[in-house]
């Protein structure tokens, strides 16, 4: 073979390993590829030059992509459990805030997460976010309610949007199909806490990540308690205990604010005990208020004064709430 | 860059591994647990030797929670649903014919609890507060409300015979910070508190009442004290904090001899299953460590053994750990190699005690 004709069979090699590179992305019905966290329900807010963490099934090149640039992190990974990698990444000093894209490249595939990692310049001490509740994405008028109210949070100056409650009626994909087509319109991080469908059974963890899960913004924390909260079969999982070690984790906070699928009423006790009892919550966020926004107090002796309690209209109503966080207070915006 | 893509477990704390013989010096033993259905979610209750070899379904209905055995070891019970009612299958293990389950129009059926002579078994009518406790009498198939009907009951177990320990709450239901919970005694008419207990009432958070099968002591978990931690009510010495640390302790669980109680602390950062002695009140780790959580502990009839959950694989898995000289306790994982996961773990009690 020739040298003219090796170079031939080179460029020829590239572009068929270019050509045949696979894309991966989430399935139809919304289950995560190889990146898992963060992803555009459970995205990452970052100062720039912070860090934050990615878990994946595959270890690779990671860089944070937007319409017009793309910045490559800092990045040292680890192996976890269950053939999972660990990556914390860290973010250049010069990346400017936006919202990102995550993109993995290994082997010859790559995933691309959307609205996955938020950089911003500094974390205010004060500072807003979005409540939305039941999307029921399959509901009349669901899809566009869902899309015109994301499209004003865009637009809102908040920090981050959070959606408690049934994401889906019958879990099909098409439904979650059609609940991610909306979600990625938003201009805002989103974390998504869903609770069970009533139909087929969605394997949110496969769709979202953990479902107990916690983040922090400043000295804020925040902690999600996750869909089986509410079910019997609370008494037999580890989500309990994910939630007490979580909450141990989080201390101290400035703020601390629990927030779930399903209203405190239909917590389990042990969920119950964890959040509002023994590492009391200063409030907790749930979906499930039906037409209107409603609030109330956990009922339950802690140490301080009570926890406030949230549910979110559902989101065909056209409404969410808007919470004003400060050194003093975390509340609802009143009008 | 710093890409490892040697995958290597040696980081993951598994205990021991220990041939499958090992674990039949009793070829009669039986555990029955839940295993979850990936595909559907749902949870089936099953039977299984402790090597995990010799494994078969129990009931016909997938379970609402954990499977318990009756103390004579004829008898499994468990939460199911059925058209939207959540009811107790009482499965019979021993040839025997199969009651009626206990179900209800207007409520609920949760936490079932057998008497220690195996002829009643206790519910309550509600997960969350609220509830009523009613006894069923296998011999007769009838159901009987206690408490006089009172409400407002969370869970119950047998003190004896003739007397239940509840889980009650307290406080004005819409008064927001002023409810608790609080252990108290139960019999078919009246409630009252438990006397060592008194002073406490509408204080502290109790919950996870266990009684010792030996001599009935109690021990229960607590907030009392500021996080919480397992105590129990002892002759002579009144409540003493077994556990006493200052992360929570919680879920006791009476050694069918009396000897131990076996609990879930996170004072070594993850979930973890510890034991007690109350008479010595030193604390012995079983299945702990810095990387996975392990709980739901339950003893083998000899007390020699323990089965519980752990998630050392990244998946809930079934382990049962043998005791040791020197903790932790060695470990062997049953269905090790499966995609399901298990939960719930209940050894069948020694028929005669």
């Amino acid at each position: 073979m020739s040298f003219r004709s090796s170079q031939h069979l080179f460029a020829l090699l590239v572009t068929t390993a270019i050509l045949s590179a696979r894309v991966e992305g989430r399935s139809d019905g919304g289950r995560l590829a190889v990146l898992l966290t963060p992803n555009d329900g459970r995205p990452a807010i970052v100062q720039r030059g912070g860090t934050f963490d990615v878990v994946a099934r595959a270890g690779g090149t990671l860089h944070l992509v937007s319409a017009e640039r793309e910045f490559e992190p800092g990045v040292e990974w680890r192996v976890l459990a269950d053939r999972r990698v660990a990556a914390r990444c860290t973010v250049p000093a010069h990346v400017p805030a936006d919202l990102y894209a995550l993109r993995l490249r290994f082997e010859d595939r790559e995933d691309l997460m959307p609205r996955a990692v938020s950089v911003v310049d500094t974390v205010p001490t004060a500072y807003t976010f979005l409540h939305l509740g039941d999307v029921d994405i399959a509901a009349p008028g669901a899809d566009a309610a869902f899309r015109e109210a994301l499209d004003k949070a865009g637009g809102s100056g908040a920090l981050f949007v959070l959606i408690t409650g049934r994401i889906v009626e019958r879990g099909s994909a098409e439904e979650m199909n059609a609940f991610f087509g909306a979600l990625d319109t938003c201009a805002l991080p989103t974390f998504v806490a869903p609770a069970l469908s009533r139909g087929e059974h969605v394997p949110f963890e496969e769709v979202f990540g953990p479902q107990v899960f916690s983040f922090r913004i400043g000295d804020d924390a925040f902690v999600c308690v996750g869909p089986e909260a509410s079910t019997p079969t609370e008494r037999l999982l580890n989500d309990a205990g994910t939630l007490e070690r979580l909450r141990r984790d989080l201390k101290p906070a400035r703020w601390t604010v629990g927030f779930g699928p399903e209203p405190a009423s239909q917590l389990g006790v042990r969920t119950r005990l964890t959040l509002f009892v023994d590492d009391p919550a200063d409030c907790y966020l749930s979906g499930g208020g039906g037409d209107a926004a409603r609030a109330g107090r956990i009922p339950w002796r802690t140490w301080g004064d009570s926890a406030r309690t949230y549910a979110a209209p559902r989101v065909a109503r056209g409404s969410y709430i808007e919470f004003q966080v400060s050194p003093a207070r975390i509340a609802p915006k009143t009008p | 860059m710093n890409i490892d893509l040697n995958f290597t477990y040696s980081s993951i704390a598994i205990v021991a591994a220990l041939p499958a013989t090992a674990a039949l010096a009793d070829p009669g033993a039986e555990i029955a647990f839940l295993q979850q259905d990936p595909r559907t979610g749902k949870m089936w209750a099953y039977v299984t030797d402790p090597a995990g070899e010799r494994t078969r379904m129990v009931g016909e209905q997938p379970a609402e929670g954990p499977p318990i055995w009756s103390p004579d070891g004829r008898w499994i019970a468990f939460e199911f649903q059925s058209e939207g009612l959540h009811g107790v299958q009482l499965w019979p293990m021993a040839g025997q014919p199969g009651v009626a389950p206990l179900l209800a129009g207007d409520a609920g059926r949760y936490w079932p609890a057998w008497s220690p002579d195996s002829s009643e078994v206790a519910v309550v009518t509600d997960l969350a507060g609220n509830g009523q406790v009613v006894v069923r009498e296998l011999g007769s198939d009838r159901e009987y409300i206690w408490a006089g009907g009172q409400r407002g009951f969370l869970r119950v177990v047998w003190l004896d015979d003739n007397v239940l320990i509840g889980v009650m709450e307290r406080g004005a239901p819409a008064a927001a910070g002023s409810r608790t919970t609080d252990l108290v005694r139960v019999t078919p008419s009246e409630v009252e508190p438990v006397a060592a207990l008194m002073t406490d009432t509408e204080r502290y958070c109790e919950w996870s009442p266990a009684i010792s099968p030996v001599n009935q002591t109690i021990a229960f978990e607590s907030n009392d004290g500021g996080d919480r931690e397992i105590f129990a009510v002892l002759t002579r010495r009144g409540v003493v904090d077994l556990s006493n640390h200052r992360d929570a302790d919680w879920n006791p669980v009476w050694s069918p001899d009396g000897a131990w109680l076996a609990f879930e602390s996170f004072r070594g950062g993850r979930r973890g299953i510890y034991r007690v002695n109350p008479g010595r009140v030193a604390v012995q780790p079983i299945a702990a460590d810095a990387e996975s959580d392990n709980w739901w502990p339950a003893w083998s009839p000899d007390a020699t053994q323990i089965a519980f959950v752990s998630d050392r694989t990244g998946r809930a898995k079934l382990y049962v750990a043998f005791a040791a000289a020197n903790p932790p306790w060695r470990a062997r994982a049953l269905f090790a190699n499966t995609e399901t996961e298990e939960f719930a773990p209940a050894w069948r009690p020694k028929a005669g005690g």
